[in-house]
């Protein structure tokens, strides 16, 4: 154990440098620091009930939690009723293999993809590629990061990590073989160029893929946020419709809807409002013009289930709107994929040791201050620093944590419960560093401090303790 | 793949010991809950109805004008006259567009939007006040596609049908024989992204301009 | 909680911090003399060493019951206990109560000492009203609000408020005064890349705002930012709201040598 995080360790630490020391994503980020938290902040001032909304949005998520099983029922007993499929995956394997066979069953030799966390998740893009599939994410930030061949670094925007010169870049290495040759730079014809060539893909594509912001029990609904409308254009051209999503996101009915997209865009973008909402239930009927002939939903489990009835139940309320990464001051300072999986900051140093296992990601739940910022915007109030510090118990518990780190603790939570002895031992490196540091100010070195001096001064101690001072002054001074 | 759903299920339930247990009393609760449709917190806004919409429409970049209920094909042609579009439209349907009897001036496609579309004209089934959104719905000749893949959308909005809240058009949606609609468009504003340095762009992947004509006589 | 009568003061137990005792003494001897001037009786138990919070937030809850227990048992026959920094605050406040979860004696022990724990300003501000203060300090600062006292404790206006009184100090506000300065605790030495990064953003926007000094109420950021800027050379001068309060701010500040002033 203690062998795997010591390895994790030196990996996390290893992406943290490359991060901080990646001019692109350094510059790519200090744009997008202030942007979504103003936005955010402008939205809330603007409604009055915020609050009360997000207090709302909780309850619902918690009822239908405590309820989860008959809620699944009822949504797929109304999917079903729709002309629908529902498909149950434990994992994220048996998710890929369902998800194959349909396109497989379908004849179909192109996928395209709206914007989904889940099928992150699931790896789902190799395992299609994997039985011949040609798998095009349409999502403008992720088609971006699927040219690039990374993952996504934020959940709602998967290339905040990229500057306009970079996806200037991609674009002219993969749409110069497609005949645009030009070498576009600025950020309306980027946009316009990928409007074109995905155009093309979206209408000759034989299966489309998308997640899902929620599923609707009242109708057997998926209901899909976005702001360019890929999801639409994924949900409705193709022959199949495939909805991918965690059991988790189920909600009873319309009205419940509602109140979660009053905080949902909020909390992501700023915006009151998405420019598409789109709530979808089963391929065309016989009245219809157009659109799917079948529509699948793949239910993934993949350690959701464990989760409930657990101390990280609330985890499960997430609606995945990213502001706890946008308020995060680490997630802004090292970016997304430094996390070393598809969640990246507080919702994914919560969720990611959940899944993947605790022994897994050692670093995500130490890696913060608990300077709380995540937990106080989260619109499902997820204790989201509480939970991180859960997770460091859990740790200590499970023993995860290095021997000498915890041997050290206990010797120092021996000295303070002794404070007399306490005082007397500290009053000895107290002396020395004030001697060797009052005339300066400050101490350029302190041992077991390196990473605290290396860039900081160590403000000097004081030559003698406070409550030596106080108890020598004659108890209870004048 | 039933055998997964078993596993699941089963899962779920143990972890819930804590919480309620399944019973088909339970099971007839949450049903009832479902068809309780009362509506949860609402923003509360005091302008009426229209003021607000076009408030919101115009906040995201949206276009409107009010127009009378005959003069539907004069403005349509008006509007693409401004934008030096020819005047080509794929068509949709509803209580308004239907009564529209357009001239040879226009040049009508009855049929799914692709890819080289221009422009097409819809009706709304509803609009909301509270965030100016459209909604629309599929069935018979209304087409998603028109939605989603034209550069100009153009949108007819009768005035009556412009309610306050999503709540509301979840009660009118009930109501519609073909409830639950297999598709159901909530529209605001044109297509956007923000993928580039986290800076609006419009027209990403559906329409670059969204037009509503509110039809008030 | 118990009710005084008017003519006997209250008794406020100043629980000193770790940080305040062995690296800045004048913060808790600041706090005293702004408790005595608004009339409480100040008694600093002998007992005391740290809140436990590198334990508790290393997850070691062992550790952090039999600290907290230590903590609660020796402040056990005061009035109030009135802590100079938030995040301590909060410890004794709100975490205590949390580590007993198992133990119902304990946990009401701990909730009446949770009751009766007050962060600095707060108490000067909120319950005894301090007024009349005697300091002056000329110039422009700035304030850092540390995380947990502004979260946990809603600690925003009751510094701002309180140094109103300070004779000759102007507020200018930071650009970003709610985000984290990336100390952290242990944080700070285990991540010490991120938190530099994070302290540099901070110091920046201290530079960018033209402020003679920058003042908070928890000295573990301030040691922090003091440390950075002397780093970088930078010369706002970094203070604990308390020394401010107290008008103790003729010797050096925070991270400055003893003799430059
Ligand atoms: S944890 Fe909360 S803030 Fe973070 S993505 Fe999920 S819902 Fe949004």
């Amino acid at each position: 154990m203690s062998e795997i995080s010591s390895i994790q360790r030196v990996e996390f630490q290893d992406r943290v440098r490359t991060a901080l020391n990646d001019v692109n994503l350094q510059r790519a980020m200090a744009k997008a620091k202030s942007g979504f938290v103003d936005k955010r902040l402008e939205a809330k001032n603007a409604l009055p009930e915020f609050d009360q909304i997000r207090d709302a949005a909780r309850d619902i998520k918690d009822h239908v939690l405590s309820n989860l099983d008959t809620y699944l029922e009822l949504y797929e007993e109304k999917v079903i009723e729709n002309g629908g499929y529902v498909h149950w995956a434990r994992d994220a394997e048996e998710a890929c293999s369902i998800i194959a066979e349909i396109c497989k069953a379908s004849g179909a030799r192109t996928v395209t993809k709206g914007k989904s966390m889940v099928s992150e998740e699931m790896y789902l893009n190799p395992a299609l590629e994997a039985v011949g599939m040609e798998v095009v994410e349409t999502d403008l930030g992720e088609y971006i990061v699927q040219l690039a061949g990374e993952a996504p670094s934020h959940i709602i925007a998967p290339a905040v990590h990229k500057t306009r010169e970079q996806i200037t870049d991609l674009f002219h290495e993969h749409h110069s073989p497609l005949g645009y040759t030009d070498r576009v730079t600025q950020r309306e014809a980027l946009v316009n160029e990928a409007r074109s060539v995905l155009r093309e893909r979206f209408v000759s594509a034989d299966v489309g893929i998308t997640g899902a912001n929620f599923l609707v029990a009242e109708t057997g609904a998926n209901v899909i946020v976005t702001n360019e409308g890929n999801g639409d254009l994924t949900s409705s051209l193709p022959k199949v419709h495939i909805v991918t999503a965690g059991i988790e996101k189920v909600i009873p009915s319309l009205e419940d809807l509602s109140v979660l997209l009053r905080v949902l865009a909020r909390s992501a973008t700023g915006q009151e409002f998405s420019a598409y909402t789109s709530i979808y239930s089963g391929p065309r009927r016989p009245e219809d013009g157009e659109g799917p002939e079948a529509y699948h939903v793949v239910l993934l489990d993949n350690g959701r289930s464990g989760m409930l009835g657990s101390d990280y139940q609330s985890m499960l309320r997430c609606i995945r709107c990213g502001a706890c990464l946008n308020h995060c001051p680490v997630y802004g300072a090292i970016g997304g994929h430094a996390y070393g999986w598809i969640y990246p900051g507080p919702m994914g140093s919560v969720l990611t040791p959940l899944l993947n296992g605790f022994d897994s990601a050692v670093d995500l739940p130490n890696a913060c201050t608990l300077n709380g910022r995540c937990k106080e915007v989260c619109p499902v109030r997820i204790p989201l620093s509480d939970l991180l510090l859960k997770h460091r118990t859990e740790q200590h518990e499970r023993k995860l944590t290095s021997a000498t780190s915890r041997w050290i603790l206990t010797a120092w939570a021996w000295l303070v419960r002794r404070p007399r002895f306490y005082q007397a031992v500290m009053s000895i490196p107290l002396w020395i560093m004030n001697r060797v540091s009052r005339g300066s100010g400050g101490l350029r070195w302190i041992p077991f401090g390196r990473g605290w001096t290396n860039t900081r001064d160590f403000p000097a101690p004081s030559r003698k303790s406070f409550l030596r001072q106080w108890y020598s002054q004659e108890k209870g001074h004048e | 793949m039933s055998e997964a759903r078993l596993e699941i299920l089963n899962n779920i339930r143990k972890s819930l010991t804590a919480g309620e247990p399944k019973t088909s009393q339970r099971t007839s609760e949450l049903r009832a809950r479902l068809k309780s449709t009362a509506p949860q917190i609402q923003p509360k806004f005091t302008d009426d109805n229209l003021t607000r919409f076009c408030e919101k429409h115009v906040a995201v970049h949206g276009t409107y004008e009010l127009i009378k209920r005959v003069d539907i094909e004069t403005a349509v042609l008006r509007y693409l006259h401004g934008l030096e579009i020819d005047p080509q439209i794929h068509l949709g349907a509803g209580p308004c567009l239907d009564q529209v009897v357009w001239s040879e001036n226009v040049f009508i496609y009855k049929k799914s939007a692709d890819k080289n579309t221009r422009v097409a004209v819809s009706e709304a089934f509803a609009a909301i006040a509270e965030t100016g959104t459209l909604v629309m719905r599929s069935g018979g000749d209304l087409l998603p596609s028109h939605n989603f893949l034209p550069d100009d959308h153009i949108v007819i909005a009768d005035c009556e049908r412009i309610v306050r809240y999503q709540e509301d058009v979840w009660s009118m949606l009930r109501k519609d024989d073909h409830f639950p609609q297999r598709a159901i468009n909530l529209i605001t504003g044109p297509s956007k992204t923000g993928d580039i340095e986290q800076t609006i762009q419009y027209g990403a992947h559906g329409p670059r301009r969204l037009h509503v004509l509110i039809v008030k006589d | 909680m118990k009710t005084h009568q008017s003519n006997s003061p209250i008794t406020v137990g100043l629980f000193v911090t770790c940080l305040a005792d062995l690296m800045r003494p004048q913060v808790a001897f600041a706090a005293v003399s702004l408790l005595e001037h608004a009339q409480c009786e100040v008694r600093v138990p002998r007992g005391q060493s740290c809140c436990g919070q590198p334990a508790l937030n290393s997850g070691d809850r062992a550790n952090s019951i039999e600290i907290a227990k230590q903590v609660i048992t020796e402040f056990s026959d005061v009035d109030y206990v009135v802590v100079p920094s938030g995040s301590c605050a909060d410890t004794l406040k709100n975490k205590y109560p949390n580590l007993f979860s198992k133990d119902m004696r304990w946990a009401r022990r701990a909730q009446k000492f949770a009751d009766k724990t007050w962060e600095l300003t707060k108490f000067l501000y909120e319950k005894v009203e301090l007024k009349e203060i005697d300091a002056a300090l000329d110039g422009v600062y700035t304030y850092h609000d540390s995380c947990t006292g502004l979260r946990e404790l809603s600690i925003y206006e009751q510094p701002r408020e309180l140094l109103k009184q300070v004779k000759g100090l102007r507020l200018k506000e930071l650009k970003d005064s709610n985000v984290c300065c990336g100390f952290g605790g242990l944080f700070s030495l285990k991540y010490s890349n991120i938190s530099t990064h994070l302290v540099s953003d901070k110091c920046t926007e201290i530079c960018n705002s033209d402020a003679d000094m920058v003042l908070g109420g928890d000295l573990g950021c301030l040691l922090n930012i003091a440390g950075r800027l002397r780093r970088d050379n930078k010369k706002a001068r970094v203070f604990h709201i308390a020394e401010v309060l107290a008008g103790m701010t003729d010797g050096p500040a925070i991270g400055d040598p003893e003799e430059s002033q």
